[in-house]
């Protein structure tokens, strides 16, 4: 089974669950994502998600200027992102669960 | 500084990521690009020094196919269905065929000013090289739009300046002068074919003209800005009438201006803007004297020419500068068309008085007192050095 497909639908999880141990600018995310072990996640999927989390108002950023090259833009979970985050890890254990019992019984 | 080292791989990845975004909104592709470039920066750290264009690519894939994988992450819609690529040939050479001919205008225009025969000749030749271009121009439809996708056109038209930046508001201000330019060129072009095609130095023909173009520049201005076509015909002259303006003000300036220099200088003795025609000595007393003669400080001396003119303004009679004072007036008589020698008449001047003189040479009274009258004392105006003269006497 092709893991990509898979990602699509928990990849806002994912990034929510890197963004809730430190804020972070997106290559800094995607390094996150790729040190747990997700190494399929495409760089622009990462960036994509990150705009649509923060279009949706789970987000914040703020500009932190760099002295190499362009400034740097990290974001961190507000409220609502943390509401999210809880919610979704919710779904995600039952749901990881089910499957668990269903493949693994 | 890898930034800078990779900066044109870069660049252009971001310029094809913004092209296949470019129909979102313009905040949010800022917002997108601002993200992207910081990545790009990061990848390009990590490639190293074969951060080239094929390596960008092979490492995130094309920035067409990044902008569709980050538009489904994003929940953005895709992309529109883009006009297919075909006639970008004809496009490019109907760029060419803007660029060059005004290039060569400008080139013409530039030699003109050595040898007018050659200039013309370039300038006749890059309006022959446009002509040759005419169909592919016109086939391309009002807005010409093929021309305005090819990639460097996109990239001159994103260099425009943000419009809240500095530039951007200079930008706007240069681009709200375009009226006048319409005016401008329409004079420029009627002082053309008037001055040079036609011959004529004579202001009412080129202002004649110049109002019967007015409002075609104008109409040909508005009309461009709907039909992109007639910047292949309007681009060339803009750069024709651009020389012909800086050349004018040069061609005035070494032709024109010597001869109206000259007619403003003042002959005679002037005080301020007071003309002075004969000088009337007098002694201290107020006695007037007769028969003198008076020198400037570099012993020439001081001459008041005959105020008396015939009708084309020449000086009929002059006294010579040897002439003692006072020489009296002289004045234009209609009746003979001569001039007539007013002598000096009587005259009452007011002599300063001697208490005023003081306050002027005051070092040159102590001098004079020894054993004498401290007579004309001096005011207040220079007290400690009579004093102190005067006391070894007393």
């Amino acid at each position: 089974m092709d893991p990509t497909q898979l990602l699509k639908g928990v990849l806002d999880l994912a990034v929510l669950a890197v963004l809730d141990r430190a804020d972070g600018y997106g290559y800094e995310v995607l390094r996150g994502l790729r040190t747990a072990g997700l190494h399929d996640v495409g760089d622009a999927s990462v960036y994509g998600t990150l705009r649509r989390l923060y279009n949706a108002g789970l987000l914040t950023s703020y500009v932190v200027p760099s002295e190499e090259g362009p400034h740097r833009k990290y974001y961190s979970l507000n409220a609502n992102g943390r509401d999210r985050l809880t919610e979704s890890t919710k779904t995600w254990r039952t749901f990881a669960g089910t499957m668990e019992g269903l493949v693994g019984g | 500084m890898t930034a800078d080292v990779h900066g044109t791989a870069q660049r252009e990845y971001l310029d094809g990521l913004r092209d296949a975004l470019s129909d979102l909104p313009a905040t949010e592709v800022s917002e997108i690009l601002d993200d992207v470039a910081a990545h790009l920066s990061e990848v390009g750290a990590e490639l190293g020094t074969d951060a080239d264009r094929a390596a960008f690519g092979a490492r995130l894939g094309t920035p067409r196919a990044y902008a569709a994988e980050l538009r489904a992450a994003a929940g953005y819609p895709s992309a529109p269905q883009t006009a297919p690529a075909d006639g970008e040939g004809a496009a490019r050479f109907a760029l060419v065929a803007l660029l060059v001919p005004t290039g060569f205008v400008l080139f013409g225009g530039l030699t003109a000013s050595f040898d007018v025969g050659s200039g013309l000749g370039f300038v006749l030749f890059g309006l022959f090289l446009g002509a040759v271009a005419v169909p592919v121009v016109w086939r391309g439809g009002p807005r010409m739009t093929q021309v305005a996708a090819l990639p460097a056109v996109r990239r001159a038209a994103r260099s425009v300046p943000d419009p809240y930046s500095a530039a951007g508001r200079l930008t706007a201000f240069v681009a709200s002068l375009q009226p006048a330019w319409w005016l401008l060129r329409a004079v420029l072009a009627a002082a053309v074919v008037v001055g040079f095609v036609l011959g004529v130095r004579d202001g009412a023909p080129l202002l004649l003209l110049a109002v019967l173009l007015v409002p075609v520049s104008v109409w040909l201005g508005f009309r461009t800005r709907v039909d992109r076509r007639l910047l292949w015909l309007v681009v060339p002259l803009n750069a024709f009438a651009a020389l012909v303006a800086l050349a004018l003000p040069v061609a005035f300036a070494v032709y024109g201006a010597p001869r109206s220099a000259i007619t403003t200088y003042n002959a005679g003795l002037w005080q301020d803007d007071r003309r002075i025609e004969d000088i009337r000595p007098v002694d201290a007393d107020g006695v007037p004297l007769t028969g003198v003669y008076l020198f400037d400080q570099d012993g020439r001396p001081i001459d008041t020419p005959a105020n008396c003119y015939d009708d084309s303004g020449a000086p009929i009679a002059e006294q010579g500068p040897s002439a003692p004072y006072p020489r009296g007036t002289s004045g234009y008589d209609a009746r003979t068309g001569g001039c007539v020698a007013v002598p000096p008449g009587p005259l009452v001047v007011a002599v300063p008085t001697p208490t005023v003189t003081p306050t002027v040479t005051p070092t040159v009274t102590p001098t004079v007192t020894p054993g004498a009258t401290p007579a004309p004392t001096p005011t207040g105006a220079a007290p400690a050095a009579p004093t102190s003269q005067a006391t070894p006497t007393g």
